[in-house]
């Protein structure tokens, strides 16, 4: 083997051989979380200063006094306090979603949005939105999950015509994807103003900011308990290494593992693009990152998938609330800007590892 | 008849004469040429048909009495002002949106109005101002859409220059001299300036010392950023004129803020668009004002709290015939709060 | 019987490709499965551990019918090595060797040193006790096959189900598997190409032709240059090693005739 072999098997066995290692990277990453989550609430277009947010917190939790007007306090509280939640919950769950996904398609290329979900609730947002389906009952975001749902049994049932092998899952991914985005397409030339198209870009691109703690109340649950499913199931997940048949000779039920996996990552998908749009890159470049970082092995990747999807989208809401003064970039935009190079660089590392 | 009756009469006569001559309307001289936003158009007479594509284009027209010359109408935000409605019914109204261009020209039209450059313009959603010229059909858009103001990126594009009511005077006085009813534009003209003065007199000419106030049209999501008027629009024209002050600063016509932001300024009066249209949520007056009550940090906010609040057509917040009524409820609103002195 | 099978039937895409096979192997012992490509050996492996859905027929690992048992149960007594598995995962022999104590792990079972232990004992088994921690991605063929006979041995299973074991193995690693195998007290079914690895390890033949058994018994029964030309298409001279005292067949490549199908008996 050649010195530069040698070096790269020498770093691979180094962090993934010690669990005194992950063990402090878990605690590092949970601490930069914590840490993130506070810059988040004291960062904003109103400057408010780094002890506002300890008397918020402790206001709020404990009822201690505070000097803060109920302006600031509920600009902390109800407002970035819960765009940081929020945005943790999805990074993580997103994370989660990319890992579970590219481990049983056997693609590393396999992301959240790859079974249609993201174009489906786009066209069920518009289809709110714009032509006003669900008569006034409806919000977006619940229709965008309906619509990230339909998405989901369309390819789901495309798929299992085809022969429900991974190569044909995401090939009817997508020609449903294309269906549902030609579908919002249509719905936006044909009936949308110049307002509201602009209005629904917004919403495809990611926006946190119609989020408040009855937000933070459906996000939290969904992302925690899919990540406990998930994290069960990591045995089985390692099982699918080499393939369906492999699996299946381990003693795993394919079919029930498969249906019940995929099933969760459409629900936590669809429960978090419905609440904050289509949020990119997330699902795909953290756990390439990740396993960079612990290796392959599940019981390892999700947990600091979860862990390094939220720490990744609490940075990105600060970044899209601070770029341009006075005004909010659409967070999809900041994690493809940091996504996309980042996913470039750990493809090149990737390819010159296998020369 | 004696001589002094006979020189009475004559008198009477010669100044009868006088004053039918002195009276005798300006008639416009064809062939005339006018310039319009960057082009120059040529009329040999007076056009017979016209199709407009724009709420405010085709108001003014039958403000100017010229109904009868309008054959066919698009893009519409709200219902047709009252007092036209009987003339409206008789037209044929081609969208409520974006028409095609084909089913503009299929009205055989000798003029075409526009209100937006976004319907008739470079980018034009309907055609260019070029394809009906190719068809010698000219197009006139409204001065107040395209003078120091940069439609290229789309959008509600960006003002330059802050909007003023004498871009929509010179839309109806070039409407009124292409249609050679000069007098009328001249009436017109005078009635709207007239009640500018009058609101802005109402609040006894004394300025509203620096109040803060806050435009909000509508928002996407009801709890997410609001698009609220910028710094050179036609609320901003509304509020310089009553002295009062913007707190937004980008010259982006309409601009996505986020609540944050708002409430930081703590704008003391919030204006309120009230519309039929139910595109979003918010397009409906009783969801905002919900929200400003329920919404934590909204409803800490001084207007809320006090109930500064005013509430206006959504014409009036886009340069429009209404653009006046809006200084008259704005300056009443103002003025009932106390905020005068 | 450790393993049966009752006139198991299995198509796919509308070919029969098994098509009624019956054997018994008794507990221990070594059973070589025979026949040209796509004669149904692959395949007929897979139903032997529910891999697939068995049209009509039973299959039974000693004594249940596997109609009745869940695919853990099976994969606790019952492991399967394909011809060729590829993944794009940065797997270590360790972690591909750890996935055979699968069956046996609950889903917050801890890992504990039996698990250690056998799968060590795996890895000494196949000769690669010194390249746990090389990466799956730089293995040679032969090393990657002999990674998953460990990880099959980890499983620590009464049988055995291995398609075609040897193809990428040097001669040395052949016969070390094989022997390995056949020595080992696990029920073994062999996919194997090599008649004369075949008769070496193996006490019983088994010959596939169109789904079908065509020969079924030892060696010295089944091996016989009538059926070496039949269905294998070669003509070869078959007599007992002196030096081994197995079966040889010494093949004879100038005569080459049409197989033609032998009804079975």
């Amino acid at each position: 083997m050649t010195a530069r072999q040698l070096s790269t098997e020498a770093i691979h066995v180094a962090v993934r051989g010690g669990w005194g290692f992950r063990a402090a990277l878990a605690l590092a990453g949970l601490l930069a979380l914590i840490l993130a989550v506070g810059m988040a609430m004291s960062i904003g277009e109103v400057p408010t200063p780094l002890a506002a947010t300890y008397q918020a917190i402790a206001h709020k939790l404990f009822g201690t006094d505070t000097l803060l007007s109920p302006i600031e306090l509920g600009i902390l509280w109800d407002y970035r306090l819960t765009r940081a939640l929020v945005a943790a919950c999805c990074g993580g769950a997103l994370a989660v979603s990319g890992v579970i996904l590219q481990a049983l398609l056997r693609n590393p290329l396999a992301e959240p949005y790859v079974l249609g979900i993201s174009a489906g609730a786009s066209t069920g947002a518009v289809g709110v939105m714009i032509l006003g389906l669900g008569a006034g009952l409806l919000t977006v975001a619940g229709g965008a999950f309906i619509g990230a749902v339909c998405a989901f049994v369309v390819v789901s049932l495309l798929a299992a015509g085809a022969g429900g092998s991974s190569e044909r899952v995401i090939l009817a991914g997508v020609a449903g994807s294309q269906l549902f985005n030609a579908a919002t397409s249509y719905i936006v030339t044909t009936s949308a103003n110049a307002e509201q198209a602009r209005g629904v870009m917004f919403w495809l691109l990611g926006s946190l900011s119609g989020v408040r703690w009855p937000d933070v109340y459906l996000a939290a649950p969904i992302a925690i308990a899919g990540f406990v499913i998930c994290l069960l199931h990591a045995r089985a997940l390692d099982a699918f290494t080499f393939g369906n048949d492999a699996a299946a000779s381990l003693g795993i039920d394919v079919r029930r593992v498969r249906l019940l996996l995929f099933g969760l990552t459409a629900l936590m998908t669809a429960t978090m693009v419905g609440m904050v749009g289509s949020i990119g890159f997330v699902g795909l470049v953290i756990p390439h990152a990740v396993r960079f970082l612990v290796g392959p092995l599940h019981a390892r990747l999700l947990p600091f998938s979860l862990l390094g999807g939220a720490l990744f989208m609490v940075i990105a809401d600060i970044v899209s609330r601070i770029i341009i003064p006075q005004q909010i970039l659409p967070i999809g935009v900041v994690t493809a800007l940091f996504g996309a190079p980042a996913f470039a660089f750990i493809l090149y590392r990737s390819r010159r590892q296998s020369l | 008849m004696n001589d002094k009756t006979l020189k009475l009469a004559g008198l009477a006569t010669g100044a009868l004469l006088l004053w039918g001559i002195g009276s005798a309307e300006a008639q416009t001289q064809y062939p005339l040429t006018i310039q319009n936003c960057g082009q120059t158009l040529t009329f040999d007479k007076a056009p017979e048909r016209v199709v407009s594509i724009g709420q405010s284009s085709t108001e003014i027209l039958y403000s100017l009495g010229l109904a009868d010359k309008v054959v066919g109408t698009a893009v519409w935000f709200v219902p047709v002002m009252p007092a036209y409605e009987a003339v409206n019914a008789k037209i044929k109204r081609l969208a409520d949106n974006d028409p095609s261009f084909e089913s503009v020209i299929a009205e055989k039209p000798d003029l075409v109005t526009a209100e937006y450059e976004w319907h008739v313009g470079p980018q034009g959603s309907v055609g260019s101002r070029q394809q009906f010229h190719d068809l010698n059909i000219p197009t006139y858009v409204s001065p107040a859409d395209c003078v120091a103001k940069d439609n290229s990126g789309g959008g509600d594009g960006v003002r330059k220059e802050m909007f003023s009511m004498s871009l929509l005077y010179q839309e109806i006085g070039d409407m009124a001299k292409v249609f050679n009813v000069e007098e009328r534009g001249e009436k017109l003209i005078a009635e709207l300036k007239g009640r500018e003065a009058k609101a802005i007199a109402s609040i006894a000419g004394k300025k509203v010392n620096d109040t803060t106030m806050v435009f909000w049209f509508s928002s996407p999501e009801i709890k997410g950023d609001a698009y609220i008027a910028g710094k050179n629009g036609t609320p901003a024209y509304i509020m310089e004129k009553l002295g009062a002050r913007n707190v937004v600063t980008t010259e982006e016509e309409w601009p996505l803020i986020g609540w944050e932001t708002i409430a930081g300024a703590n704008p003391e009066v919030i204006v309120l668009a009230r519309m039929d249209r139910r595109r979003f949520p918010a397009d409906d007056i009783e969801k905002k004002l919900e929200f400003l009550k329920a919404d934590p940090v909204a409803s800490q906010l001084d207007a809320v709290k006090k109930g500064h609040i005013v509430i206006i057509d959504s014409q009036a917040m886009n340069p429009s015939l209404r653009t006046i009524d809006g200084i008259e409820a704005v300056a009443d609103g103002v003025k009932s709060f106390g905020l005068t002195n | 019987m450790s393993i049966t099978a009752r006139d198991v039937r299995w198509s796919t895409a509308g070919r029969m490709i098994v098509d009624g096979i019956s054997i018994e192997v008794p507990p221990g012992k070594t059973l070589g499965l025979l026949g040209p490509n796509g004669s149904g050996k692959s395949s007929f492996l897979r139903l032997l551990c529910k891999l697939r859905k068995l049209e009509s027929g039973v299959v039974t690992l000693g004594g249940t019918d596997i109609a009745e048992l869940t695919q853990r149960q099976i994969a606790r007594r019952a492991a399967f090595v394909e011809q060729q598995v590829h993944t794009e995962v940065e797997v270590t022999v360790a972690d591909v060797v750890q996935l055979g104590r699968t069956p046996h792990r609950g889903a917050l079972a801890a890992w504990t040193n039996v698990d250690e232990d056998v799968v060590t004992q795996a890895l000494t088994r196949v000769g690669m006790a010194d390249m746990r921690d090389r990466l799956w991605r730089t293995l040679s063929g032969g090393e990657r096959q002999r990674a998953q006979i460990a990880r099959a041995l980890a499983q620590t299973p009464s049988e055995l189900l291995l398609d075609e074991p040897t193809n990428h193995l040097d001669i040395q690693h052949q016969l070390e598997i094989l022997s390995l195998v056949s020595r080992l007290p696990v029920t073994a079914i062999i996919a194997l190409h090599d008649l004369n690895l075949a008769a070496m390890f193996c006490e019983t033949l088994v010959v596939l032709q169109s789904g079908r058994v065509v020969a079924h018994g030892s060696p010295e029964q089944v091996l016989t240059p009538m059926l070496l030309r039949d269905v294998f298409g070669v003509e070869a001279h078959v007599q007992r090693s002196p030096h081994h005292g197995k079966m040889l067949v010494h093949f004879l490549p100038q005569n080459l005739t049409a197989p033609h199908v032998i009804e079975a008996a």
